[in-house]
């Protein structure tokens, strides 16, 4: 080596060798000196490009993958947008597409449909999988076509593929954990560089970077169905802190029963996600129900005011699917894995009506169609645009604003205004219904394409489009029933409802009354029906000294009040602590005495003096009773029975100049004219009419007295006492309502046979027939009189001739409590339907069993469904929930005890659900009796969730309400009495929707390319990935997005 | 040695021959010397240029991870802001997020959720010189009390004490060095136009800002504030993801290299000659210029004021095909 080295400096120093060398040695040191600088500049400059292609790919997968999920909510929008039967209706650019539930003639379903690819064994969750277009045309809209046979578990050039596992982890498919049918997973479609997303492209093609249909990348996807699945969320109370009876009033998702669905334990769940609130009941009650309950726990802890879109102070919430995956992996938060096919973390509704009559009219139009005609300010400060849907759910928690002596504290004026269209009369104590459009008492309730272009409805207007209007205003044709021209006011009959929620909602028993100027033509006030007791009978009854033909003959009138409702409920001290009946104004009529074929009149000659003087003219006050002790109680003594009870009596002497002892000749009295009241006293001493007394008057056309200053209650009534057809067994006459709480078809009048010689000496006093349930122990009873809406004719009351009031078939005062066709009595309403009472399945309301008597709550409302409770205004008929000709269900679509202004709330579970479980779970536990809700839990939900999921499968349900048209779920419930029944509609309406498809789209991109030596489609190079999961809500009627959640989805 | 002996003077190389040989290697050298100089030179640049992008991608893909995942929800604290001066240190983004961080010491498993802060600021990792510190703590299914609405109906605050999660100190350790080429920060918000009412302002107040509670425009224009929302009329005002359409982020970045070259006092000052924007502008925009220009940089070695550059990146909050306004 030494030597060497030594050769080679002699080299360099001698003079004799070549000189070349040292100048190329130096040449090429600089050369690979430059040459590695520059290598490891491009090296670093091609890694450094590397990273920046892979972060460029991610960005490519990332725009891709939202282009995807952009093609996928498209396709779903078209889907909806597709079929000739939509009765697509479109105003100022935005359309309405209403699902017909026939579907024929290319219509489309209110839910969306199972593309090709979906296995018959798949989950019931897994709606569509990519391989096949989104949807198949049934009208006049393609899909796109995208038929693909590319598996996603078939490996790419380079390796790349996604297994079935990884697909379905989301596990958000039915029994098989999401699995589409065993071995089928999602297929390829391709996106071309210049033809959009092909499913199946030519590979010449794909892989020529010339041509439009070069493939620059790939997706798959699969999209679930989640609007039948359980919010967790939401869904689920805790034992340790529950309140029976108000977890059996319902309401709210969050009083679900989870123990209905596999794989969760409730108790864990709850206090992991209720973490703040669960630890009392009154936080839980204000988180679950929000405004809908009061107490200092409410602002702290109320998500539902919200829709529950927000969570409660301190609480927890699942934040994405993968927040629940990963839970139910690791047993965390009181989940498992069998949980997942039934629960989702995000669910949203968008919370308007859809409701539609069979007949749409200007007073009933479709809700889902009434649209906004000028930009106006709605209540919420949102501005609301020409074409959009007028119609958004109203609060009945609003309803806390009103009370009998005005606005609550804190209420606004302007807002009773607007929400309600009352103005509060602080002279007169009463409200006036104005609209929010005026000062002056309305004489009409607007329509709602009336106010379409300048506000929102209020109350009442929504109670008028909601209700069938041919069931209202049933009133007798018969001249003689004075009442006629009020019942025959729909719109009266919508105030008078309206009234009994507000007073139903209170928790007071002061009536509300509010006043009403119908046509213009009579200005009456309305009064909501309390726990109080009503006018159900006068009676005139007579009695002498023994001969029943002397001198001194007496007679009284009686008034027999009952309170109809179950045991009194609510705070004594807001209840009224004395009624009395007044003659008001009017006065008895002379005797009428027949005087050789004619009649003449004649003065009464002396009154008692123990409790007022009746004058001939108004001031006579009849009778005093504390309400509070009037008794339901099935009592045969009526004497012992307050509400039985009789009022003063009035003696009177009989001119014997005139009558003598004529037996032949008739002796009569009238209240003539009078206006008879039921008053309770208020809190300052003053008589406040809440009821009256009307039916006969042979003077219609005096019927009404016009209001004067002071007086709320206008009705003149002429009734006819009794007369003498013989010594000893003379007539009485009795006037009785079908309903001690409305005058609606008039009274009918019976005569009556009871002679004594003192008065109440023993049970003949009792009134020979009445409604009262000891009548004989049965009720309806028969009689003789006549019905004062008896008609011949077509128009009702229906199917009551006067040959059935005749004495031999006597007239059963209580056919109206079934009022079905089957009966010898009944009426149908004004679009022929037979709609019938509340007594139609065998539970009579006024029977002698006080459990089926109608309910008064004096609390704010659970649930939309317990308007079931609510007095119609027609005998022995609340708002019916129950029956497949019901009239009302559309109430459960208009109204909510949720805040109604949060267009947008969570927790809604479609009724269309294949779910049993859900819905199972949701009904477990509903009371069906108020009066003891915590140990009267419904018998069968699974059942009632069976029938509900085999209903909708037969036939999808468009509304919410069907549920009550088609008596799904309800056909087999053995409950007879309405309330119990009703039940189950208690339980789900609050959480029931149709409208909102609520869809999970997983989709997974690959970017890359086909080299040019691809032979197959399955040559793909993958650059890039990037899996979304994207969970998003579509209104079905407008096919716009409402609301989305997209997840970056780690795996 | 033969050779040498026989003809010594006529093989020697002439003083001259030797001057013009040392001048000929000399002026090869100096060019070769100049070629690499040159090529050093443009290799340097680039490196620096291709090191301080790096540091902002590193920077813009962390970032991205983690607001792709942000709880946009109003009942989760979120802290949209600006450093009150580029050397201050304060905390400049901060929320909730969907992903998954290294695990804490405790019995309950992660939820793949964190919470995740963004600051520019000193760490001793860099010697105390500005860098870009993320800051990320796991959250467990134990870990809860830390989202929801007070009574106020203002979101659970980071430092609430109900909360049970940790929260991220700034001057702490909770924040390790994400891009240490990354010296400065600012964050502007793009409003969502969809939001924008007939007269060009947002309706019912949803929009403003927290320096000025106004209502303004709404039309896709960008701020230097977030979109808030108040509860009521008094109190705090917090973001509203929902007028949010994305966060535009700006970085100025310097390669390792240079920044070597740099004390910390001397990146404080290239840090502040990066002065904060006002509404309407955006980073790349104001601060490129001001990259370019060496002058602005006095006292700073050229070499470091060259490595200076400009980055901006928009973030999307809401994206485009879907809005609540389209009810």
């Amino acid at each position: 080596m030494g030597l060497e080295f030594t050769i080679m400096i002699k080299r360099i120093f001698d003079p004799n060798a070549s000189k070349k060398g040292v100048a190329l040695v130096m040449a090429l040191s600089a050369i690979a000196l430059m040459t590695i600088v520059i290598v490891a500049f491009f090296s670093r400059a091609l890694l450094n490009r590397q990273i920046s292609e892979a972060a460029t790919q991610n960005i490519k997968a990332d725009l891709m993958a939202r282009a995807a999920l952009d093609l996928a909510v498209g396709q779903l929008r078209e889907e909806i947008r597709d079929g000739t039967g939509n009765e697509a209706t479109t105003t100022n650019g935005i359309t309405r597409f209403r699902p017909d539930p026939d579907l024929a003639n290319g219509d489309r379903a209110i839910v969306p449909s199972v593309n090709g690819t979906v296995e018959s064994s798949a989950g019931a969750n897994l709606l569509k999988v990519s391989g096949a277009s989104f949807f198949t045309r049934a009208g006049s809209v393609d899909p796109q076509t995208l038929s693909s046979t590319q598996d996603t578990d078939s490996a790419s050039l380079n390796r790349r593929y996604v297994s079935e596992a990884r697909w379905y982890d989301v596990n958000v498919g039915g029994a098989g954990l999401g699995d589409n049918g065993g071995t089928s997973v999602p297929r390829w479609n391709f996106m071309t560089r210049n033809n959009g997303v092909q499913g199946s492209p030519a590979i010449a093609d794909a892989s020529n970077s010339a041509n439009d249909d070069f493939v620059v990348g790939r997706f798959a996807f699969n999209v679930y169905d989640l609007s039948g699945l359980m919010d967790i969320n939401i869904g689920g109370t805790h034992s340790g802190s529950v309140v029976a009876d108000d977890f059996g009033r319902k309401g709210s998702l969050a009083y679900s029963d989870l123990s209905a669905i596999p794989g969760i334990t409730e108790d864990s769940l709850v206090q992991w996600r209720n973490r703040s609130s669960y630890t009392n009941w009154n936080s839980f009650q204000a988180w679950a129900l929000g405004g809908s309950v009061s107490g200092a726990d409410q602002k702290y802890y109320n998500a539902a005011d919200s829709g529950h879109i927000s969570i409660a102070q301190g609480d927890n919430t699942f934040v994405n699917r993968r927040d629940v995956v990963r839970a139910a992996q690791q047993n965390q938060a009181g989940l498992t894995q069998n949980a997942l096919p039934y629960v989702t973390h995000w669910s949203r509704s968008l919370d308007a009506p859809t409701f539609r009559h069979q007949s749409v009219s200007t007073l009933n139009p479709d809700l889902s169609n009434v649209r906004v005609t000028g930009s106006f300010t709605r209540r919420d400060g949102t501005t609301a645009q020409v074409g959009e849907n007028l119609v958004r759910k109203f609060s009945l928690s609003n309803l806390a604003w009103l009370t009998y002596q005005g606005p609550a504290a804190g209420a606004s004026a302007a807002n009773i205004k607007s929400y309600f269209g009352l103005e509060w009369n602080s002279t007169d104590d009463w409200w006036e219904y104005t609209s929010p459009d005026s000062t002056s008492v309305a004489t009409r309730i607007k329509t709602l394409d009336e106010i379409a272009g300048t506000r929102e409805p209020d109350f009442f207007e929504l109670l008028q489009a909601a209700i069938i209007n041919e069931s209202l205003g049933q009133s007798s044709d018969q001249t003689l029933a004075s009442t006629a021209a009020i019942d025959a006011s729909s719109a009266i009959q919508i105030i008078r409802i309206g009234a009994n929620i507000i007073d139903q909602y209170d928790e007071d028993n002061f009536p509300s009354s509010i006043l009403f100027n119908d046509a213009g033509a009579l200005e009456m006030s309305f009064f909501g029906i309390e726990n109080l007791p009503y006018i159900e009978e006068i009676f005139y009854k007579y009695y002498g000294n023994g001969t029943g033909n002397g001198n001194n003959i007496k007679s009284h009138f009686a008034f027999e009040l009952w309170n109809p409702h179950k045991s009194f409920s609510g705070n004594a001290a807001l209840t009224p602590d004395r009624v009395r009946v007044n003659i008001a104004s009017g006065r008895f009529e002379n005797f009428i005495v027949r005087n050789n074929g004619g009649w003449e009149a004649r003065q009464i000659t002396s009154f008692p003096v123990s409790s007022g003087i009746p004058t001939s003219s108004g001031g006579l006050e009849s009778f005093r009773a504390n309400p509070r002790l009037v008794s339901n109680a099935a009592d045969s003594s009526f004497e012992s029975v307050l509400g039985y009870n009789t009022l003063e009596a009035y003696d009177y002497t009989i001119d014997t100049s005139v009558v003598g002892s004529d037996w032949n000749r008739l002796v009569g009295v009238w209240l003539n004219s009078a206006i008879v009241t039921l008053e309770y006293e208020d809190a300052s001493g003053n008589w406040r009419p809440y009821s009256s007394f009307a039916g006969i008057s042979e003077l219609p056309a005096t019927g009404f007295v016009p209001r004067s200053t002071g007086s709320a209650w206008w009705l003149a009534q002429r009734w006819e006492g009794a007369y003498i057809t013989g010594t000893t067994d003379p007539f009485g006459l009795s006037y009785i309502k079908s309903d001690p709480r409305t005058y609606r078809f008039g009274t009918s009048g019976i005569h009556e046979r009871s002679w004594n010689t003192v008065p109440y000496n023993d049970t003949r006093d009792r009134w020979g027939r009445t409604l009262r349930p000891n009548d004989g122990g049965t009720a309806p009873s028969n009689s003789y009189g006549y019905l004062t809406g008896y008609s011949g004719n077509t128009a009702s009351p229906k199917k009551a001739p006067r040959t059935n009031f005749a004495q031999t078939g006597g007239y059963y005062f209580g056919a109206l409590v079934e009022n079905t066709a089957a009966q010898p009595y009944y009426y149908e309403d004004r679009d022929g339907v037979v709609r019938p009472g509340d007594g139609y399945l065998g539970a009579n309301p006024m029977g002698t069993n006080t459990s089926f008597r109608p309910v008064v709550l004096n609390r704010p409302f659970r649930s939309v469904g317990e308007l079931g409770y609510i007095y119609r205004d027609m005998p022995w008929k609340t708002l019916d929930l129950f029956s497949t000709n019901s009239a009302d269900s559309g109430l459960l679509d208009v109204f909510t005890v949720k805040n109604g202004d949060v267009p947008v709330v969570a927790g809604k579970v479609n009724l269309n659900t294949l779910h049993r479980e859900v819905l199972e779970a949701i009904l477990t536990g509903v009371g069906t009796d108020e009066d003891s809700i915590s140990t009267s839990d419904l018998d069968s939900p699974q059942m009632v969730a069976q029938e509900i999921v085999n209903s909708s499968s037969a036939t999808l349900i468009t509304n919410p309400t069907d549920f009550v048209n088609t008596s799904a779920g309800l056909t087999n419930l053995s409950y007879t009495v309405k309330s119990q029944r009703e039940s189950a509609v208690r339980a789900l309406a609050e959480n029931l929707s149709t409208r909102t498809w609520n869809l999970f789209v997983d989709v997974i991109v690959q970017t890359g390319s086909y080299p040019t030596s691809a032979g197959s489609l399955t040559d793909f190079s993958v650059n890039g990935e990037r899996r979304y999961w994207l969970s998003v809500a579509i209104d079905r009627y407008t096919g716009k997005v409402i609301d989305r959640q997209l997840e970056l989805a780690y795996e | 040695m033969s050779n040498m002996r026989k003809n010594p003077n006529q093989n020697a190389f002439s003083l001259i021959e030797l001057l013009a040989a040392i001048t000929v290697l000399a002026v090869l050298g100096a060019i070769v010397s100049q070629m690499i100089g040159a090529t050093n030179q443009a290799i340097r640049i680039s490196t620096s240029k291709i090191d301080a992008t790096s540091q902002a991608r590193l920077a813009f893909s962390r970032i991205e991870r983690d607001i792709l995942q942000i709880l946009k929800r109003d009942d989760a604290d979120a802290l949209f802001t600006n450093a009150t001066s580029p050397t201050s240190g304060d905390e400049v983004l901060k929320f909730f997020s969907a992903v998954t961080s290294e695990d804490r010491a405790v019995a309950s498993p992660n939820r793949g959720m964190s919470l995740v802060g963004y600051l520019v600021g000193g760490h001793t990792n860099t010697g105390g010189k500005l860098c870009l510190q993320r800051g990320a703590v796991a959250i467990h299914y134990s870990d809860v009390g830390f989202m929801g609405l007070t009574n106020s109906g203002s979101p659970i605050l980071f430092t609430d004490a109900l909360s049970s999660v940790p929260n991220l100190n700034p001057v702490g350790n909770d924040y390790d060095v994400l891009a240490e080429g990354v010296f400065r920060v600012w964050i502007s918000f793009q409003l969502n136009p969809q939001e924008a009412d007939g007269s060009g302002n947002i309706s019912v107040g949803q929009i403003h800002t927290t320096s000025s509670p106004s209502d303004r425009a709404a039309n896709g224009n960008v701020y230097v504030n977030p979109p808030v929302r108040r509860p009521s009329t008094t109190g705090s005002y917090f973001v509203n993801f929902d007028a949010l359409s994305s966060i535009v982020v700006g970085l100025v970045a310097i390669d390792l290299e240079s920044k070597k070259l740099l004390s910390t006092t001397q990146l404080d000052s290239v840090a502040t000659a990066f002065g904060n924007l006002s509404d309407g502008q955006l980073p790349v925009e104001q601060w490129g210029p001001i990259a370019d220009n060496s002058s602005n940089f006095t006292g700073i070695p050229l070499a470091a004021t060259k490595s200076i550059r400009v980055y901006q990146r928009s973030f999307p909050i809401t994206p485009a095909w879907a809005s609540n306004s389209q009810l």
